[in-house]
């Protein structure tokens, strides 16, 4: 039997997987402070603000810390085990949790994209620059 | 010494109600059992005129709905949703309850049940952040932050698997000597560094066992604690903090570092006056990183405080988890909140149940809990003296 990856199903969970891009990061943005939000939230971490528009937003970062995971909760991991999860410190100053490999390196520079579809759903550690190093 | 903010107020009755790996029935199952045994401590069932209680598997129900099923009429009730800080909350918003004449004898428990598929649940539902940004990465549960929080610890500070590994067979020493452990066979460096991997740096040892289970204790006024005969101690001071060093980008510093002085000010006492001392060990890291923030060490040495200090509750200097910790005992969902406390009531009141500190009679106690996206939340941290006779 195929298992299937575990996904947000609430309505934040929805709209974050509907902006998901395998080249480009897209998150929610405060607009009145302008301040990145992630998690997705409701409600602005800075200034409580409640219009938090899903905008583009640089994706480089700096790998920050890195961990392979043998163990899961669920089936469709353990299934796909080793699991490399790889924490990303945007420029920007946030910390996205998202699925690496085996060739990341602590304080590597690198880019963050997306997918989602049935098979695979999440943040993942690209290559920088669309796939071109530079 | 200037008198205490909790001048008057007693923790009395330390309860553990003994842990399981599995069970089928509620977490009142085990709020219950170690409620029957608060009772059987002052006789009378309806003297308990408050209660607190932690628990991360009684939803439906909560704090009110156990007022009926366990058929009390009370004045006060709190729940405290906190993991591994609670027990020392607890104390605290008791300890203001009594105060403020709100109530006069409250009971704090904490406590779980560990239901097939049980634990995954918690996981994947732990918050929003957990089921949006953490949960699908893997779903290693706790494990997932902690492998990172660990790895960079050890690329920081230096500490090694060994280190980790001397802190666990201590604390599995200890867990020998305590009848409510789960895991009482001595832990050889061999078994450490050899068990199976589970995510990043850590390893099976590393890891704590859900299991079901309860701890708790009554907070009363001292006076009445006379009366009834019990044995008791003070809390000197107790301090909670939530969202320390959000900034630091992987966390390091749990927040007991903000809380210590004030923590060692109003207890008049220091770190060295500490006859034991009890972290929340969720994994060994955790437990490090307290031992600093709390003055046991300078930052980034604990690891060298573990290879230099014979921590078992009969060596010479700093008995560590004197019952075995969570690494040991299993961790019973939120009475793991509750275990340092408990068993520090017992080690300061001389009630241990075979794993007695010699001569103890203060003891430092510290949570942490509450992992809502990559990292813990909660903090919180407690100085208990033993009211025994000098």
């Amino acid at each position: 039997m195929t298992t299937t990856p575990p996904r947000p199903q609430s309505p934040l969970g929805v709209e974050l997987a509907k902006h998901m891009q395998a080249d480009k990061l897209i998150l929610q943005v405060c607009a009145d402070c302008g301040a990145v939000q992630y998690p997705p939230r409701e409600r602005c971490l800075q200034c409580l603000g409640d219009a938090l528009p899903w905008r583009e937003i640089e994706n480089q970062g700096r790998v920050i810390a890195l961990s392979e995971l043998h163990h899961s909760l669920e089936p469709f991991f353990q299934d796909h085990a080793p699991v490399t999860l790889a924490s990303v410190r945007l420029d920007c100053g946030i910390t996205i949790l998202a699925f690496g490999d085996g060739t990341l390196r602590l304080n590597q520079r690198t880019a963050i994209g997306g997918e989602s579809s049935l098979t695979r759903f999440g943040f993942r550690v690209a290559p920088l620059g669309g796939g071109k190093e530079r | 010494m200037t008198a205490s903010q909790y001048d008057g107020i007693v923790i009395t009755a330390p309860v553990s109600v003994p842990y399981q790996q599995k069970s089928d029935t509620g977490a009142q199952t085990f709020i219950g059992a170690a409620l029957a045994q608060l009772i059987k401590a002052i006789e009378k069932k309806d003297d308990i005129d408050g209660l607190a209680v932690s628990s991360l598997t009684l939803a439906p129900d909560s704090a009110v709905t156990l007022t009926e099923y366990f058929g009390l009429t009370l004045r006060w009730l709190e729940q405290v949703p906190l993991g591994g800080a609670s027990g020392v909350v607890a104390f605290r918003r008791a300890a203001s309850a009594i105060k403020f004449g709100d109530a006069e004898i409250i009971a704090c428990i904490g406590g779980d049940t560990a239901k097939p598929g049980g634990f995954r649940e918690i996981a994947a539902n732990f918050s929003t952040f957990t089921q949006l940004a953490s949960y699908p990465y893997g779903a290693a549960g706790p494990n997932g932050p902690f492998s990172l929080i660990t790895q960079h610890y050890m690329d920081r500070f230096g500490a090694t698997r060994e280190d980790f590994g001397r802190l666990c067979m201590a604390q599995r020493y200890n867990a020998a000597h305590y009848p409510h452990a789960l895991f009482r066979d001595p832990l050889t460096m061999d078994d450490y560094l050899s068990a199976r991997p589970i995510a990043g740096p850590l390893h099976l040892y590393d890891c704590v066992m859900p299991c079901a289970g309860a701890e708790a204790f009554l907070v009363m006024s001292a006076g009445r604690a006379r009366r009834l005969g019990l044995q008791f101690a003070t809390v000197l001071a107790a301090e909670e903090i939530y969202n320390a060093h959000s900034s630091d980008e992987i966390q390091y510093r749990l927040g007991h570092d903000l809380i210590r002085d004030k923590l060692y000010k109003d207890a008049g006492l220091g770190p060295d006056d500490m006859n034991l001392v009890q972290t929340y060990d969720d994994y060994p890291v955790i437990a490090m990183m307290q031992l600093e923030d709390l003055g046991f060490c300078e930052k980034g040495e604990a690891a060298q405080l573990i290879r230099d200090t014979d921590t078992r509750f009969d060596g010479d200097r700093l008995p560590h988890n004197t019952s075995g910790g969570q690494l040991s005992c299993g961790q019973a969902g939120a009475a793991g909140g509750f275990l340092g406390f408990v068993e520090a009531l017992r080690q300061v009141t001389g009630q241990a149940l075979g794993n007695q500190v010699e001569n103890a009679r203060t003891a430092c106690v510290s949570g942490y809990g509450m992992v809502n996206y990559d990292r813990g939340l909660a903090a919180s941290a407690a100085i208990l003296k033993g009211a025994r006779a000098s």
